[in-house]
């Protein structure tokens, strides 16, 4: 048993010997030595794969595919449960995220930035002044809503997110209207809370 | 000798003191500071152009006198116990009704009586009364004598202290609402340690009150982006800043493009600027073109 082991453990203690080291480490400074062309060439690969991650995260996706999966959430809830939805949703995010940060149009990024204040208010900039709003008044009753979807509670928490979204934007007493980003996101909700998947 | 000279000193240090005091005596006459204008103006409207459009109300009997005195009691309780500039409450309410505390009872209207309020209006009266101060509830109940919600826009007990066709409770209902956006908006600032002026924070609350409290963030975070933090500072602290915005029909526009289409935002801009500069000619002193 022992010796089977040690058929193991002998060339790792061997490769591991001080002597060993010292000698390849001699062999990586020679000129021309196997060693260096294989690290050149590892460095290399580990490069160019991170320079492509690096661009992948530059390329925002088209607007209007963001704004496509954005109208989209509430069919994934109907279609696939909470479950489905959480994945489509962290999707979304990841688009919204993109397309903030990447040169896009003023409008693309106008459409990012109000999907983003009322589903992923963390993604605007701290000196945003909606984004206190949204953390307090909706954020909160989401989490709530997508924790227990389709009880009383989550009905009451639904009822609440929307009496204080229509308060912070409505702007005509007469004609009163929301953004179809704010009505995007209440349909999605109120489905949520009156529908369990 | 020594005698002599306290003798000396004691006569100088008098004749010293009369002249300084005489000298501040005449200084003060003669430079006193002129008393600064309040910034709300204690009689209200102010306007030539409202006093004879409230004129013209009462001589059409649009409004009776028993009317006009009930809702100019209830603004001043209100305004008292709430903090509110009175000519502040009081313009808004003439603003949004012209002071029919039964606008909207008949046909198909979204909004009610002297502040147009709307269904989600009442329901953050009645649900959510607290979530700016927590004496939001203890207000009600000083003025109107008991917690009479929920109030709602019931036609049928038009008089109901729970009905906000009835002019005390719709007084209350409107002042405790537009506390609650300068509650709102204060806790803003605040949170940014962006210093205000209070008179000014009232008028964005007003603002708030008719085009909502996104299209003011989204306005200060345009101007701030495009000019820096000093530029709220500013227009939070001086109040020369929003005289100019009063004046200048399109500098909402892009901060509310923003949110809303070109064609809306300009629409809501112009709206929103006419509001203010009612509101400012109605409720604001003009001694001084303090504005």
């Amino acid at each position: 048993m022992k010796d089977f082991f040690l058929k193991f453990i002998e060339p790792l203690l061997h490769t591991l010997s001080p002597s060993y080291l010292k000698k390849e480490v001699r062999s990586f400074f020679k000129p021309g030595s196997h060693h260096q062309w294989a690290t050149v060439a590892i460095v290399g690969v580990i490069g160019f794969l991170g320079y492509l991650i690096y661009l992948a995260t530059l390329v925002a996706p088209d607007i209007q595919i963001v704004q496509e999966r954005f109208h989209n959430l509430a069919k994934s809830y109907e279609n696939g449960g909470s479950a489905h939805f959480a994945d489509r949703k962290e999707a979304l995010r990841r688009d919204v995220s993109r397309t903030l940060r990447a040169n896009k149009s003023l409008e693309a990024r106008m459409i990012a930035t109000n999907i983003s204040v009322y589903l992923f208010p963390d993604l605007l900039p701290s000196e945003n002044f909606e984004r206190d709003v949204a953390e307090e008044q909706w954020i909160p009753m989401q989490r709530e809503i997508e924790k227990s979807p389709g009880t009383y509670e989550s009905r009451l928490k639904f009822e609440e997110m929307k009496a204080n979204i229509w308060n912070y934007e409505s702007p005509d007493k007469r004609a009163p209207k929301l953004t179809e980003t704010a009505e995007t996101v209440l349909h999605i909700y109120d489905l949520m809370s009156t529908q369990r998947q | 000798m020594l005698k002599k000279l306290s003798q000396i000193r004691g006569r100088w240090f008098w004749i010293a003191a009369v002249v300084l005091m005489g000298y501040r005596g005449w200084y003060w006459f003669a430079f006193a500071p002129q008393t600064k204008p309040k910034f709300f103006s204690a009689s209200f409207p102010v306007s030539e152009q409202f006093q004879s459009e409230l004129t013209l109300l009462r001589q059409t009997s649009r409004l009776d006198s028993d009317t006009e005195g009930r809702i100019l009691h209830a603004t001043v309780q209100t305004s008292k116990v709430l903090q509110i500039p009175a000519g502040l409450l009081w313009c808004l309410l003439f603003q949004e009704s012209r002071l029919n505390h039964r606008l909207g009872m008949e046909g198909n209207i979204p909004s009610y009586g002297l502040g147009q309020f709307t269904h989600f209006g009442f329901q953050e009266i009645n649900y959510q009364l607290n979530r700016y101060s927590s004496n939001g509830r203890n207000h009600l109940v000083k003025l109107l004598g008991k917690d009479v919600r929920p109030i709602t826009a019931d036609s049928d007990n038009p008089e109901s202290l729970s009905s906000y066709f009835s002019i005390p409770t719709a007084v209350v209902t409107t002042g405790l609402y537009l506390r609650n956006r300068y509650l709102h908006l204060g806790g803003l600032l605040d949170r940014r340690g962006i210093r205000y002026d209070p008179n000014l924070l009232w008028l964005y609350a007003v603002m708030a009150y008719n085009k909502g409290t996104r299209g003011i963030l989204n306005f200060w975070n345009e101007e701030e982006k495009r000019f820096g933090t000093n530029r709220i500072r500013r227009l939070v602290t001086e109040p020369n800043t929003l005289r100019e915005l009063a004046a200048n029909r399109g500098l909402f526009t892009a901060g509310f493009t923003r949110i809303w289409n070109r064609t809306r935002a300009r629409s809501y801009s112009e709206e929103l600027s006419i509001h203010l500069s009612n509101i400012a000619a109605c409720a604001l002193s003009p001694i001084g073109e303090n504005p």
